[in-house]
């Protein structure tokens, strides 16, 4: 190959003849002076390395993310509420219209004796309905929350880094919001027809917290899965009418082995019964308070096995939204 | 002072697949192995997956800039993504410091019922603005975009420029150590475009990095210092902003053309058919671009050589203007005789002129043709043109002579014609 001549400078870093380098191309760090970097910079590493190796700074992340984001999370917060029923007419009546319908309808079945349904102790029907359709909305817009939020910001978590922790507590923050509004219906409702509350009354918001608790947790550990297949979200709501009759809302729960069985496996009976009974009629059987001792454990590790499990996955997520 | 890398991406690689299915078990499976603290390095690729970075090495220090340019899947986005810390990296290490700010997705978390005021509030704190930072800032924001009159309607009034200007106004309200942008360099009419481009100057020189994704290589020749052109993940070339931007803008072109692009980047290509050496008789700058001047002749020295022996050899060189826009062509094809030759090696000079260029800067671009084929084509050196000191407009400048026309009838008949 003849030599260039004289006075020829080999422009290109790579020579076009031989086609591109076969590496990732030349190594090119211009040492510009400019303004240096202050030494207390925040400083980030991403490697392929599971982020569970090290697990005291995963922590120190989740807690970091929650407490840098609660500016957004209030201002998400605020905007979410305000959003929801901007262009409605009824605005939050919406919120509290299914346990109020539902309790109207099955009180107009069981007064015309269409079915039959037993009270247990001197509980008068439409209080009791109330109260256990209350807890259950609560319960199944907790669990549902998590993933509808991740669901809905797919723009900003596609293309932005913020806090993601963030959204979660918008969306408990929401589910805590709707919670309190069935909460005052309800007391209203059993202030208004003298329904007596029983001596327990004050272990009602303890009970309402742990079927929070529980269905978010359950949620927050379920989005992960849900944000790849949406066989899970769909498995919810295909199911969740038939979850909401086997549980004991508005007639009296099953009793002898039937009763025992549903109540090991169906986690909102023991939680919704014994809240119920706290606020109505006193302390609950205890095969009930052991299911809901467990329960309400398992709903809080639920909740922060979530909260990690979140972190970890997010980047996985991003990449296929 | 302190001049570590702001970004110090270190022989990255990221594995995609392109099929929904399998991808989503993929991610399962991934995110399994992230949990049970069983995640490594990837080397091998499973069925169905390509890797979308491979290999990609990048330094960022404060003040520097580098533009990322490549065709639609060449992994800029990727690169992006993975440097703003949303995805992580199959292999290789990227370390961040400092505070990332992004000018992508602007409006990002607008809800349309609410205020411009509250959407600046929420916007902000998406991208990472404290409340007082939002508050200080919030007259300077507004001003910025210029909607004072209609802050505090719903932005669902706004037209699409008022959002693109709000969410433009917010995201340079940051003050970010490394701006990354996604091809949203300025928004807006002529006017307040000028007015983007002059506040992401005033980061530039406060000392901001940026890094550029842009299909508009005159921006990345105007605001960045390096360029990095990257192909199906790989960085295919990495160098100065103008060198790299230009040799992709004429691929580009050639490729619109429909023609075969021999100039082709892919590493598979293995296409050596001849050597290229061509360049201006003429001094140089310190970073090899030839100094021509106007309305001079200039020479252009050259030599190819082939594997082969040419049929219908023709060599032309093609001059371009620095944003790839073809001036004229210096060729052998009204002339083939003239094309000095020597077995396989043709080699020689070529004088041209009075260059009636403009000044600016150019490429010389070097083809050799075997009739209609094209066998070689190479950027071969970069120059301008010095030597002119009025104004000038386009491309070209004549020599003129103005002086009041008297006399001649020829003349006069000539003029009212016009």
């Amino acid at each position: 190959m003849p030599e260039p001549s004289s006075g020829h400078t080999d422009r290109t870093s790579t020579p076009t003849q031989r086609g591109p380098a076969a590496t990732g191309g030349p190594h090119f760090s211009l040492a510009v002076g400019g303004a240096g970097a202050a030494n207390d910079m925040p400083e980030a590493v991403y490697t392929p390395d599971s982020a569970i190796l090290h697990p005291v700074r995963l922590l120190r992340d989740v807690a970091s993310g929650l407490w840098v984001g609660r500016d957004l999370a209030w201002r998400l917060f605020v905007r979410n509420l305000r959003a929801r029923y901007r262009q409605t007419v009824f605005g939050y009546v919406w919120a509290i219209m299914p346990p109020i319908a539902l309790t109207l309808l099955w009180a107009l079945l069981k007064g015309n004796r269409v079915v039959r349904l037993d009270m247990p102790g001197d509980v008068p029907f439409a209080a009791y309905a109330l109260t256990g359709f209350t807890l259950w909305f609560a319960f199944l817009g907790a669990l549902k929350s998590p993933m509808k939020a991740m669901s809905g910001s797919k723009n900003m978590l596609e293309k932005l880094c913020f806090p993601r922790e963030a959204l979660l507590v918008t969306c408990l923050g929401e589910v805590l919001f709707d919670f309190a509004i069935g909460l005052g219906v309800l007391m209203v409702f059993l202030i208004g027809t003298g329904v007596p509350v029983a001596s327990t009354w004050w272990l009602f918001p303890l009970g309402g917290a742990a079927i929070v608790v529980f269905g978010f947790g359950l949620g927050v550990l379920l989005t992960p899965l849900d944000m790849l297949y949406k066989d899970v979200s769909k498995a919810i709501d295909a199911f969740a009418t038939m979850w909401m009759f086997s549980t004991p809302l508005f007639y009296a729960p099953m009793k002898g082995t039937a009763g025992w069985v549903i109540n090991w496996i169906n986690p909102a009976v023991p939680l919704v019964v014994s809240t119920r009974s706290w606020l109505l009629a006193g302390q609950p059987e205890s095969m009930y308070l052991a299911a809901f001792g467990v329960y309400a454990v398992l709903g809080a590790a639920m909740l922060a096995v979530g909260m990690v499990v979140f972190r970890l996955t997010l980047p996985y997520l991003i990449e296929r939204m | 002072m302190d001049n570590q890398p702001l970004i110090d991406v270190d022989r990255v690689s990221k594995v995609y697949c392109r099929n929904m299915r399998q991808s989503l078990w993929y991610g399962l499976k991934d995110m399994g192995r992230e949990i049970s603290g069983r995640r490594r390095a990837r080397t091998k690729l499973r069925a169905g997956e390509f890797w979308s970075l491979r290999d990609v090495s990048l330094k960022l220090r404060a003040g520097q800039s580098v533009g990322l340019i490549g065709r639609n899947g060449a992994g800029k986005t990727t690169l992006l993504k993975l440097i703003n810390g949303l995805i992580k990296p199959d292999a290789g290490s990227a370390r961040i410091r400092g505070r990332i700010g992004a000018l992508i997705a602007l409006g990002s978390g607008f809800e349309p019922n609410l205020s411009g005021r509250e959407n600046v509030y929420i916007n902000g704190s998406v991208l990472g603005l404290s409340r007082r930072e939002v508050r200080k800032q919030f007259d300077k924001i507004v001003d910025f975009a210029e909607l004072e009159h209609a802050i505090d309607a719903p932005v669902k009034t706004y037209s699409s420029g008022m959002k693109a200007r709000l969410g433009f106004a917010v995201a340079s309200a940051l003050d970010p150590d490394v701006l990354l942008i996604d091809e949203v360099l300025a928004v807006g009419d002529f006017r307040f475009q000028a007015k983007c481009f002059g506040r992401l100057n005033d980061l530039r020189e406060s000392g901001t990095a940026f890094i550029l994704v842009s299909h508009s290589t005159t921006s990345i020749i105007q605001f960045c210092q390096e360029a990095i052109w990257m192909d199906q993940g790989r960085v295919f070339r990495h160098g100065s902003a103008r060198s790299v931007a230009t040799e992709y803008v004429n691929w580009l072109q050639e490729k619109s053309n429909g023609e075969d692009a021999v100039y082709g980047p892919t590493l598979d290509d293995h296409w050596n058919l001849a050597t290229a050496d061509a360049c201006f008789e003429a001094p140089t700058d310190s970073d090899g671009t030839a100094v021509l001047h106007h309305n001079q002749l200039a020479t252009i020295r050259f030599c190819f050589e082939t594997r082969q022996p040419l049929a219908t050899p023709m060599v032309t060189f093609h001059l371009h203007r620095e944003d790839g826009q073809l001036i004229t062509a210096i060729s052998t094809v009204n002339h083939p005789e003239r094309l000095p030759r020597s077995g396989m090696v043709y080699a020689g000079v070529v004088e041209f002129g009075p260059l009636v260029l403009n000044p600016g800067n150019y490429m010389l671009i070097a083809n050799l043709m075997n009739g209609r084929e094209k066998v070689c084509r190479k950027l071969a050196q970069p120059f301008r043109v010095a030597g002119l000191d009025e104004m000038t407009w386009g491309l070209i400048n004549f020599k003129q002579q103005w002086r009041s026309s008297e006399g001649s009838q020829a003349q006069e008949r000539r003029i009212s014609v016009a």
